[in-house]
């Protein structure tokens, strides 16, 4: 892992405001992704995965985290972006909590954790044009500095990952069993 | 209150335990009413429970044990045989124990059905209790509603008041006062706020008040007193832990092992200590291995920790023989093998519905009537054999009838009517084609349904609960001469012998027990049936082929890693079976009488698999029952080949 965003922020968040929470930044092509850092169990280096067959594509498969079978599923692909056969090293596995499990996530670069308050966020559901389905439940707008000191407005799509697991997903798989095969 | 909750646990695996005595002794008791150590026992068991839940507080169950022990009391110097209404009613103490077990492990303590079962004991009339004097069950529901005549007194009366000798009776009747003392108490306290107007003396816990209220009061009384004291212990822990005995001397032995497992790894320290040399790698390798085989050795005794007998679940079966028999008028004898034998406790808790299903089966479709019996020159005495036995890797049990057998003719009408096959079909299927058809929904041969079985609900989910616990179930089956259930299970649901094969570059794991060899496909000569089918003659038999690689289809290509990754063992494993091109193999197993053939790339290892747990949408690949690591720490997916087979055979 390229960064250590544990240790980056911890004396900067004043948790006692609790309109603030802290995001876990990651990026995807160019595009900068945010998860509830709460929701985070984990974050680690790309470990070898065993591809599931009759899965969707973006089902990356399974890894064995300290003697613990987890899914992982790819982001990149969950989104219908092009894929990367040969992932560099900043390549993470982000592992998500769910109610009763854990879910690991491809990502292809995990950037920082950042606090935002719910101002900052916008969750009128406009996002950009965004499906529901790829799990987008806000917009933060974020003032990046520039090297030449010149400031730009980045946006980073806050992500759900119960919403991105939708049922429709689980319908998805259970159809994806070969049929007759041509 | 952590102590409460563990007296808790304690009391309800012994009265788990009593209760399961408790069936076997009535049963036994039943069929050799003159043994009096039968008596005996059953005496001892209900004093037992008396004091054990006394101790602990739960004064209904204790209550009724009481009572109970003081009819048996009666019986215990064999001066009278009981009739069959108070063996009916010492039955339903068991179930009532049960349900009790239930409620508390669900966290409630619902006592109204004991003390209904407390009342009823004390209503039965003096005379009814032995055998030979009629037993008018109309009196015992007219004592039970309040207004019963005078009898109701007297019966306690004269429970106590018999054999004056005897110290237990004595007993019984300090201890009747001492509850009077005691048991008010907190019902009179805690209740005082409640509307329900509680006689402050609560007459009724002393028998020589107005007769009526002997069955009436202690009903209103006890169940508040029981439902507002254990409240708080109940809200602290909802559900009690469940529990399970183990012998120390498993302990022991497992403790052992980690002593030796310690001692190793401490030596392997010390070779590393001291630096590299010459046969570091060797001297290491010994202690690794030594390693391996001690972790071995620990993991089985773990699972042996697991194990329970299957005693109690035999007993409580010929509960059931015992029940049903009586029920439908027929003399059953109740043969039992390997009762001692010991199986995982999840698949002997999971077992106990399906088998008391197939026993039930047994006793009502699988036996004849007395009169058929004799008619057929059998014995009038039918015979169902519940046995159990370890082979290998696997345990069997086996339910057999010498009844009439299954008939094929009436399956085969039954399924054409129900449309499972198709007409012209009924001769091209094998006996044990016809038999399994018992185990679709909705399928009974019986032209009537009764309140014990036959309504065609419950074969398909005894079926079902079978396969669940990775089991199989075949029918053997004589007409005239009767029937044998035989379930095949895995000892453990955990851990099994598993063979890793590989297909399109991928690992998966097949259970040993899922096919029955594997032969090289190098000179197999397929046809093709349809696009989709196609079948292969192997020993004379005819094999549908799978082709794995087309049914386990990768959509997603392995994730690499440009950096010093370690390069995965699957991309590896193809470039390894590239350069040695190995000729593909078959895996060969059968589903219901159809035969198949799963066409692998080649076989890696076998090995002793952990199963463990797909989560999230994992879970949801049907083809899988399952994950496991191998030995380089990569997951691979334990192959559910039935399913597979499902979907291939439904292919046309």
């Amino acid at each position: 892992m390229s960064s250590h965003p544990e240790q980056e922020t911890e004396g900067l968040t004043s948790e006692e405001e609790t309109d603030k929470q802290r995001y876990l930044v990651f990026k995807i092509q160019d595009q900068m992704y945010a998860f509830p850092l709460m929701n985070i169990q984990e974050v680690n280096g790309l470990l070898q995965i065993t591809p599931l067959p009759n899965v969707p594509k973006y089902y990356r498969g399974l890894i064995n985290l300290r003697g613990k079978i987890i899914s992982v599923i790819d982001l990149r692909m969950k989104f219908g972006l092009k894929d990367i056969v040969d992932r560099d090293k900043s390549t993470s596995i982000v592992i998500n909590i769910l109610e009763n499990s854990v879910i690991g996530c491809v990502v292809d670069e995990v950037a920082k954790v950042e606090t935002f308050s719910n101002s900052q966020i916008d969750f009128s559901g406009e996002t950009s044009g965004r499906q529901v389905g790829d799990g987008v439940v806000g917009i933060a707008k974020t003032i990046e500095k520039q090297k030449d000191g010149s400031e730009v407005q980045k946006m980073i799509l806050i992500l759900s990952i119960e919403k991105l697991l939708s049922k429709s997903d689980h319908r998805m798989l259970a159809q994806n069993e070969p049929e007759a095969s041509k | 209150m952590s102590d409460e909750n563990d007296l808790t646990e304690i009391f309800i695996s012994e009265l788990e335990e009593v209760a399961d005595s408790l069936e076997a002794a009535f049963v036994q008791y039943e069929q050799e009413p003159n043994e009096i150590g039968h008596i005996q026992s059953i005496f001892r068991l209900f004093h037992n429970v008396k004091g054990s839940s006394k101790t602990i507080g739960f004064d209904e169950i204790s209550e009724l044990a009481h009572h109970a022990e003081s009819v048996m009391a009666k019986f215990k110097d064999a001066k009278a045989t009981p009739s069959t209404t108070l063996m009916e009613l010492l039955f339903e103490a068991v179930d009532c124990f049960r349900s009790y077990i239930e409620k508390l492990n669900a966290g409630e303590n619902e006592t109204s059905a004991i003390i209904a079962l407390k009342d009823k004991l004390l209503a039965l009339p003096p005379e009814s209790l032995e055998e030979g004097v009629g037993a008018p069950t109309t009196e015992v529901s007219e004592a039970e509603s309040g207004s019963g005549p005078h009898e109701s007194d007297e019966v306690v009366e004269e429970n106590i008041g018999y054999d004056p000798g005897y110290e237990e009776s004595k007993g019984l009747y300090f201890f009747q006062k001492s509850v009077h003392q005691e048991q008010p108490a907190p019902a009179t306290e805690e209740t005082a706020g409640s509307t329900a107007p509680v006689a402050p003396e609560a007459p009724a816990q002393t028998p020589k008040v107005e007769p009526p209220k002997t069955t009436e009061s202690p009903t209103e009384a006890t169940p508040k007193a029981a439902a507002t004291k254990p409240k708080a212990a109940a809200a602290s822990k909802p559900q009690v832990d469940e529990s399970i005995k183990v012998a120390a001397s498993k302990i022991d032995e497992v403790l052992d092992l980690f002593g030796e497992q310690v001692i190793l790894l401490s030596g392997l320290n010390f070779v590393l200590d001291q630096g590299p040399s010459e046969d570091t790698y060797d001297r290491m390798r010994t202690f690794v291995n030594q390693l391996i085989k001690i972790s071995q050795d620990i993991q089985y005794t773990m699972i042996t920790l697991r194990m329970v007998s299957l005693k109690p679940l035999f007993n409580r079966l010929g509960r059931t023989v015992r029940d049903v028999s009586k029920a439908t008028g027929k003399n059953v004898e109740y043969v039992r093998h390997g009762e001692n034998s010991e199986l995982d406790k999840n698949i002997a808790d999971a077992l106990i519905d399906p088998l008391n299903h197939m026993i039930r089966n047994a006793v009502d479709h699988g036996l004849e009537s007395t009169e058929e019996r004799v008619q057929a020159g059998k014995p009038s005495t039918g015979k169902v054999t519940l046995s159990a036995q370890r082979s290998g890797g696997s345990f069997k049990i086996e339910i057999s009838d010498d009844g009439k057998g299954l008939d094929r003719e009436a399956i085969l009408r039954k399924a054409l009517k129900q449309n499972l096959i198709k007409p012209g079909d009924e001769h091209k299927l094998t006996d044990s084609q016809v038999y399994q058809m018992i185990f679709q929904n909705g399928f009974s041969t019986r032209e009537q349904a009764n309140e014990i079985s036959g309504r065609g609900v419950g074969m398909d989910v005894v079926a079902q609960s079978i396969a669940s616990l990775k089991g199989s179930c075949k029918i053997y089956s004589e007409l005239g001469k009767g029937t044998t259930f035989s379930i095949q299970l895995p000892l453990s649901l955990a851990m099994f012998k598993g063979t890793i094969v590989e297909v399109s570059g991928n690992r998966y794991v097949i259970p040993n027990s899922d096919f029955k060899e594997i032969i090289t496909a190098a000179n197999m000569t397929t046809r093709k049936l349809s696009p989709q089918k196609s079948v292969s003659e192997i020993k004379d038999e005819i094999y549908t082929i799978v082709d794995l690689s087309n049914e386990l289809k990768l959509n997603t290509p392995a994730v690499k890693t440009s950096g010093e990754q370690p390069q995965s063992t699957q991309t590896t494993a193809t470039t390894d079976s590239a350069k040695a091109p190995s000729s593909p193999l078959a895996v060969l197993t059968q589903l219901e009488d159809e035969n198949f053939a799963f066409i692998v790339d080649r076989i890696d290892s076998q090995e002793q698999i952990v199963l463990k747990e797909l989560t999230t949408v994992a879970k949801d690949i049907k083809d899988a029952s399952g994950g496991t690591i191998l030995g380089d720490g990569q997951v691979s997916l334990v192959l559910e080949l039935a399913t597979i087979m499902r979907r291939v055979a439904a292919r046309k």
